[in-house]
């Protein structure tokens, strides 16, 4: 086992390959989310590659339930880097006939567990895995990741009641908080600030971090395993776009075409130039 | 030819605690999502019975389809027993959003059509069966008396398909008894001495729709009166049948006409050429009053039922 700080580095030397996958997909496919994907790529690969159990070959695997389900070239970048599909398929992201679905599609792609995509149902079925798995006496963790504008719809606070109620110490909700929605920001656009005060109060065990820091994800993962009796909530303060300046901080690389030029700036910065 | 006994009516919704604690009984990993309705659904025997199983999420039913939608997919049988207008109409997306997901589990939907009467328009659900059965994997089943919502519970319950089962408030005759067994997607034919007029109804409107025809038989016409028992997937076979050899397909639903019942018959029976009155709510919304008074504002009790088939078959002539 690793300790949390080459952990840490080991997933973060990996962390140009996995954005330059969400970059090459939305060029591809001419359309796709890449400014929530590049946001959340690091809490995704710090979860799913580094902390819990989701490699293909374990038996037991934890949950993972990605509430903002267009972040899906995300997800995609981290099931090929766990080995549920080839490189070279990330190129039928969005097309006719692929696996790679605009959002996530369990009947379709192994690696995917539930499907998502509309926004504020994420959390609510994370909390009915976590009851299960409470239930069963099932030693695995749900982890839930949802963005802004899931935050804005009134199922999410119904979960976050109902994950509280039954004291779901098994459930993980991780907010990629990169304060942009499609139409600008979220705090203009619907402002649900401050949202650690709003979970503490609905009982929740809250932590808020800089979510592209690997040594902190690693120690928040660590400090939240060791809570019990309430539901665990990570706030990360992330950048739409990061890792990508001309897409740092704008709202308008939410939902949009990556052209072959800007792709291969965007390569370069990364270190990830086609060989 | 069965003779209804009028004096002795059930509702179907008060078997939905029993058998669920039956079925509870068997299968260990059933569990119940109620959204403060219980008290009205039937739920007060499971809440007793297995209280460790009885997920209580007070209002929150677009939570509760997306929560019965995690508890599935991790392996447990839940079922959802709500209002149809809360069960279909308000969780909508969500429902949807696990058929996609082909993550199978059982709605149950209570107080269906006029059964709410004095609750009024809003709460009166004439729509349910038009929006469920247009998403894709949700089978909508729509059963007659008691034993008849038993034997559905009971079959449906667990059998890895997305089931909505629509139940009856109204109280009703009883029409099977225990040794009933629900077929879905199979009709059930109650009367069958002739093809003049098939009445063709689901839920507690089977009832009318065999007293209608019973009076029709005294107007020296063929009647047939068939128990739909599921409207997706229904029996397209008979309809194909009977849409050929039918001189008048009668569909008799507690919902609105748009898309329902006799929206799913009219898309069988258009294809044949039959010819085919549909019995319903019209397209408008309900208002307070009781049941019974809306069933004869709208031509849905037996008085209005042999109306309508009458002016119909005069029309033909």
């Amino acid at each position: 086992m690793l300790k949390s700080d080459e952990l840490a580095a080991k997933l973060e030397a990996r962390a140009p390959i996995l954005r330059a996958r969400i970059l090459k997909m939305v060029n591809a496919a001419h359309a796709g989310h890449p400014g929530g994907s590049l946001s959340a790529i690091d809490l995704i690969n710090a979860i799913m590659v580094g902390w819990g159990r989701f490699r293909p070959t374990q038996q037991q695997k934890d949950w993972f339930v990605l509430g903002k389900g267009h972040a899906v070239p995300g997800m995609y970048s981290v099931l090929i880097e766990l080995g549920y599909l080839p490189e070279e398929e990330l190129y039928t992201y969005r097309k006719m006939g692929s696996r790679l679905q605009g959002h996530p599609d369990r009947n379709k792609l192994p690696g995917i567990q539930v499907n998502t995509g509309h926004l504020g149902q994420g959390l609510s079925c994370a909390v009915g895995l976590a009851w299960a798995d409470k239930f069963n006496g099932k030693d695995r963790q749900t982890y839930v990741m949802i963005g802004n504008g899931d935050l804005n719809e009134g199922q999410t606070w119904e979960a976050i009641q109902s994950a509280a109620k039954f004291a779901l110490d098994n459930l993980l909700l991780v907010i990629d908080d990169n304060k942009l929605t499609q139409h600008g920001e979220a705090a203009a656009i619907m402002n649900v600030y401050p949202v650690e005060a709003k979970l503490v109060e609905f009982g929740w065990h809250v932590q808020r971090i800089d979510g592209h820091n690997y040594n902190e994800i690693i120690n928040a993962l660590k400090t939240a395993s060791a809570v019990k009796g309430k539901p665990r909530a990570i706030v990360c303060d992330t950048v739409k776009g990061k890792g990508v300046s001309f897409m740092e901080n704008v709202a308008a690389w939410h939902s949009t075409d990556l052209p072959d030029d800007l792709l291969q700036v965007a390569l370069a910065e990364l270190g990830q130039e086609d060989q | 030819m069965k003779n209804l006994d009028f004096n002795h009516l059930l509702a179907p919704r008060d078997t939905i605690g029993e058998t669920l604690v039956e079925l509870g009984r068997d299968k260990p990993e059933l569990v119940v999502v109620d959204c403060d309705l219980g008290k009205s659904t039937r739920l007060l025997p499971f809440e007793k019975t297995f209280p460790e199983r009885f997920i209580q999420l007070g209002s929150q039913e677009n939570n509760a389809l997306s929560l019965v939608t995690g508890l599935a997919t991790a392996g447990l049988t839940p079922v959802y027993v709500c209002f149809t207008m809360f069960s279909i109409g308000l969780p909508w997306t969500q429902i949807r959003m696990a058929a996609y997901g082909k993550v199978p589990f059982t709605i149950i939907g209570t107080h269906p059509g006029f059964d709410i009467g004095p609750d009024g328009g809003t709460h009166q659900m004439m729509e349910d069966l038009a929006l469920a059965r247009s998403i894709p994997g949700l089978e909508v089943h729509s059963p007659s008396d008691l034993f008849e919502t038993k034997s559905a519970m009971k079959l449906l319950i667990g059998n890895d398909k997305l089931n909505y089962i629509r139940v009856g408030r109204h109280p009703v005759p009883l029409w099977y008894d225990e040794s009933v067994c629900f077929t879905p997607g199979k009709a059930d034919v109650w009367l069958d001495k002739g093809r003049d007029v098939v009445l063709f109804a689901d839920g507690s409107m089977i009832f009318n729709a065999y007293q209608a025809g019973l009076e029709l038989l005294r107007d020296d016409l063929g009647v047939m009166v068939v128990n739909a028992r599921s409207v997706k997937p229904l029996d397209e076979a008979l309809l194909k049948t009977l849409a050929q050899e039918a001189r008048l397909i009668v569909s008799v639903e507690n919902h609105s006409v748009l898309g329902g019942l006799g929206g799913a018959v009219a898309e069988i029976v258009s294809a044949y050429g039959g010819r085919l009155l549909r019995i319903g709510s019209p397209d408008v919304f309900g208002e307070s009053a009781s049941t019974d008074e809306l069933r004869h504002k709208y031509g849905m009790d037996v008085e209005g039922i042999l109306k309508s088939v009458r002016n119909k078959l005069r029309e033909n002539l």
